[in-house]
């Protein structure tokens, strides 16, 4: 077994790096004309089948006989997914099946008579006018105190929301992308955050080294539709 | 239609994707004694017992090698009297999925009295691919000993 193995080892060719992508001279393969990049080649990949053709290490059976014989435990959790966005300083989490479209900014058409609320204008998403308002100005967040300048321009983005058919964009300073938790993990908001963000907050979750406010969406969309009476 | 390949033997053999529940790598298996030799043993599949078939051995002629392309294929298998049970399928060369249209299979005109499991082939480019019947893999004496009523 382990002489057939050292054989097709020295077997291997390694033609990505002699003729493909990963050459040090030109990549003269006349494959690459019709696969584009050697990843896509079924010479690579069957390279990689065979590298993994080799006997099994010690311990390896044991180490998944252990890990199968544990009982499951990802099914007994309450999954949820939420989108994480920034607005100023302080990242949100909203939950994943109201969200519609994240796109780049776009501008934002003012309204009359609408200073001091938080309808923001109308924007064109897919040549339909939705309505744009600032979810800082709802929650009553502070401007951004710490500098996020470096990367304003690339991070900014709309995101359009729609719950009980009501549909609302807001733009976000940066958009990371669906987050999954465990409805265990959530917990409760500390005293310190401030009473109105805390009054739209279910709860805090642990995301990297950061706390995000996870949105009540119910709560949120009702004071919306309110907030533009 | 897309196909989990595998090798026995010489061969290539495909089994529909649909009826794949999880492909592990290879575990501990505890021996099951007064059953055929194919049957490699009892796996504990997350606290729950699952029988698990040699499939080298139940149609070629050795056993499944110890390489880290043989794996277990753990295989939605129905019961004759109804029911679903789960049902492990050691095999080697586990690596690769291939999209085939089912008219792609064809009987290939032999009736095989100990693997009725066989019985269909398609030819691709990689050559000819047999089909595995998961439903007539156990034959009725072994299966009510694999899976007693009421139990699983």
């Amino acid at each position: 077994m382990n002489t057939t193995s050292t054989q097709q080892e020295k077997q291997l060719d390694d033609c990505w790096n002699r003729i493909g992508v990963w050459s040090k001279a030109m990549a003269s393969c006349s494959r690459l004309q019709e696969v584009q990049h050697c990843r896509n080649c079924e010479h690579y990949s069957a390279a990689g089948r065979q590298v993994l053709d080799r006997p099994a290490p010690e311990g390896y059976r044991q180490e998944w006989t252990q890990r199968f014989a544990d009982p499951a435990t990802d099914e007994a959790g309450d999954i949820r997914s939420a989108l994480l966005f920034r607005l100023g300083d302080e990242w949100m989490a909203l939950q994943g099946t109201c969200i519609d479209e994240i796109t780049p900014l776009r501008s934002i058409h003012s309204l009359p008579r609408t200073e001091g609320t938080i309808i923001k204008g109308l924007v064109n998403i897919r040549g339909e006018l939705k309505l744009c308002v600032s979810l800082g100005a709802l929650l009553q967040l502070e401007k951004a105190r710490e500098d996020h300048t470096s990367d304003h321009e690339i991070h900014e983005r709309m995101i359009s929301v729609t719950w009980n058919e009501q549909s609302f964009v807001f733009p976000a300073s940066e958009v990371h992308g669906i987050h999954r938790y465990d409805e265990s993990e959530v917990e409760a908001s500390p005293a310190t955050v401030s009473k109105s963000k805390a009054s739209f907050t279910t709860g805090i979750i642990k995301w990297s080294d950061r706390h995000v406010g996870v949105l009540d969406t119910e709560l949120l969309f009702y004071a919306l539709s309110k907030g533009l009476k | 239609m897309l196909m989990l390949l595998f090798q026995l033997g010489d061969s290539r053999y495909a089994v529909p994707a649909r009826e794949v529940v999880e492909v592990a790598p290879l575990v501990e298996l505890e021996p099951l004694p007064g059953t055929p030799e194919w049957v490699a043993g009892l796996f504990n599949y997350r606290g729950r017992h699952v029988p698990v078939l040699d499939l080298c051995r139940l149609i070629g002629t050795r056993k499944c090698s110890d390489r880290l392309t043989s794996r277990m294929i753990l295989v939605d298998f129905p019961l004759s009297g109804g029911g679903r049970r789960t049902l492990g399928l050691l095999a080697e060369q586990v690596t690769e999925t291939l999209p085939l249209d089912e008219e792609a299979f064809s009987g290939t005109g032999i009736a095989l009295k100990d693997t009725p499991c066989i019985g269909e082939a398609a030819h691709t480019a990689q050559g000819l691919i047999h089909r595995l019947s998961v439903a007539e893999l156990l034959p009725a004496d072994v299966q009510a000993r694999l899976y007693p009523a009421g139990t699983g």
